[in-house]
């Protein structure tokens, strides 16, 4: 279970997320959604441990992510898989040496047994046989499974995904919302979810949060969110563009 | 002068920042020798990309300095001693002029390297996989600095002497056996120690600059190009700073 409280972040003097707090019930998937800026994958990296909170807590399954000590943030990491927003594959490595990385680190498997675990991963996220290719020669929707194969890894029981379908033609990202629902259903695993594509997340979440300038505004299920009365809720589900007093915003200076 | 403050302050907050830096690496020396792999590879490529400059570069540091010290002992009918310009070459541009090329070539690659890896969550990927930056991606670098830069000093040392004692006997007319004979008979074995040590320190310091400068980078492609130029000036700096700091206190010995 993860457990947010009053979580406050800062990059400096700008003040990013304020007093935000939720909880991600065991097997859940929860869905961030709001616009570019709004604090969505500094979140993500509170839940991560890549950045110490200004104030409040993340604690996952009762332990505070930023007072670990080296050893136990590792053996945290072991159980949690992340898929980067870029992807985040080694460039330096093949998409095998990528997806290997993680349990040769932190198993003693023969190099075999790491292959075929390798193979099975890449197969289970559609990537069969490109094990030997270079990141470079990667579509976006490829480096994206490839990430999700490399999170996959550990089989681990929390996942955290930043935009897994962001960039991705409708079809791809079609694909990749199926394989994060049989991923679920497979690993038994939590997860958190950066995302923008509306119709996406409504399709995956179980619970969605709408950020807006760093608080959290809505929570609920798909339904709920669907439902909420909020004017910015209803603006950003049915994609509004923003407008001032004369209704024009940015588009008075196109004329 | 409140931007020299502010300067003055960045420096010391970017000095201060590296030493950390490295002391932290040290610290991770085990796991770096630990995936001998990691470390081999930094070897190589250390050692790989930099053998053919710096040979031809000593070459022509011994090259020149004949040249000029000839010249200048053949005015005091003095050019028999031509061969003490290898003591320059020991005491200072060997090692000083070693770390400059590989500042350039291989400081300037680590920042270029993880200046990307930064841009494109590599770094973070690393970290959410419980590895430390630090032990994975400094400590091999910077054992390989060390281990290596001293390695090519003595390289470049013998490529610029070979150099010397070659325009010695074309330029200056005297023969290689009396320009090794001045030399030996002068070079003194702590003499050759100490640029050794100033090798070891100057590897370091090339390393964690180059790859401190990597962790700094932001802002894309412009950013990486940014950082791999800092690291290139920063490292040349540091070495000179710290040429003269350890150049004092080994003649204090």
């Amino acid at each position: 279970m993860i457990e947010v409280r009053d979580l406050e972040a800062a990059y400096g003097e700008t003040s990013v997320l304020q007093g935000i707090s939720l909880t991600v019930q065991p097997q859940e998937i929860m869905v961030i959604m709001g616009q570019s800026g709004c604090g969505k994958s500094t979140f993500l990296r509170h839940l991560i441990g890549l950045q110490k909170p200004r104030a409040g807590t993340v604690q996952i399954n009762g332990t505070h992510v930023s007072e670990m000590s080296h050893k136990d943030y590792r053996a945290f990491c072991r159980s949690v898989g992340v898929l980067f927003q870029s992807g985040g594959l080694f460039n330096s490595m093949t998409v095998g040496q990528n997806v290997a990385f993680p349990l040769k680190e932190y198993t003693r498997l023969a190099d075999p047994v790491i292959d075929i675990v390798v193979k099975l991963k890449l197969q289970q996220v559609g990537l069969g046989g490109v094990e030997n290719q270079m990141p470079s020669e990667l579509s976006g929707g490829m480096k994206k499974r490839a990430g999700l194969a490399r999170a996959l890894a550990l089989d681990p029981n929390i996942l955290f995904l930043d935009e897994p379908t962001t960039g991705l033609d409708p079809i791809i990202a079609a694909g990749i919302d199926e394989l994060i629902l049989r991923i679920r259903d497979i690993y038994q695993a939590t997860m958190v979810v950066v995302a923008h594509d509306i119709a996406s997340s409504m399709q995956i979440a179980d619970k969605i949060a709408l950020f807006r300038d760093g608080k959290l505004i809505e929570l609920g299920s798909p339904e709920e969110i669907r439902a909420s009365r909020n004017a910015y809720v209803r603006q950003f589900l049915n994609r509004q563009a923003e407008r001032d007093e004369d209704g024009e915003g940015a588009l008075r200076y196109l004329r | 002068m409140p931007a020299f403050v502010e300067s003055v302050k960045r420096t010391c907050a970017a000095a201060y920042d590296v030493a950390a830096l490295t002391l932290d690496s040290i610290r991770h020396i085990g796991y770096a020798l630990k995936r001998h792999k990691l470390l081999f590879k930094q070897l190589y490529e250390v050692g790989n990309s930099s053998l053919v400059i710096v040979g031809v570069f000593g070459l022509f540091v011994g090259l020149i300095l004949v040249l000029y010290g000839g010249d200048q002992l053949r005015r005091f009918n003095q050019e028999k001693l031509v061969g003490l310009t290898g003591l320059a070459i020991v005491w200072e541009f060997g090692p000083v002029f070693t770390a400059f090329i590989v500042a350039g070539r291989i400081g300037s690659a680590y920042a270029a390297e993880i200046g990307t890896m930064q841009v494109y969550d590599e770094i973070d990927a690393l970290k959410s996989m419980g590895i430390k930056p630090e032990a994975y991606l400094v400590s091999p670098r910077l054992v390989a600095c060390a281990l290596l830069l001293p390695l090519l000093v003595i390289y470049a040392d013998f490529a610029a002497l070979m150099g010397g004692a070659g325009m010695a006997w074309f330029y200056v007319r005297v023969a290689p056996r009396e320009f090794f004979r001045i030399f030996f008979q002068y070079l003194e074995f702590r003499e050759m120690a100490r640029s050794l040590v100033k090798a070891v320190i100057f590897g370091g310091i090339i390393a964690v600059v180059g790859c401190y400068h990597g962790f700094k980078t932001t802002g894309g492609a412009a950013g990486v190009g940014k950082s791999t130029t800092q690291s290139v000036v920063h490292s040349l700096l540091a070495v000179l700073v710290a040429d003269y700091f350890i150049s004092k206190i080994l003649l204090a010995l």
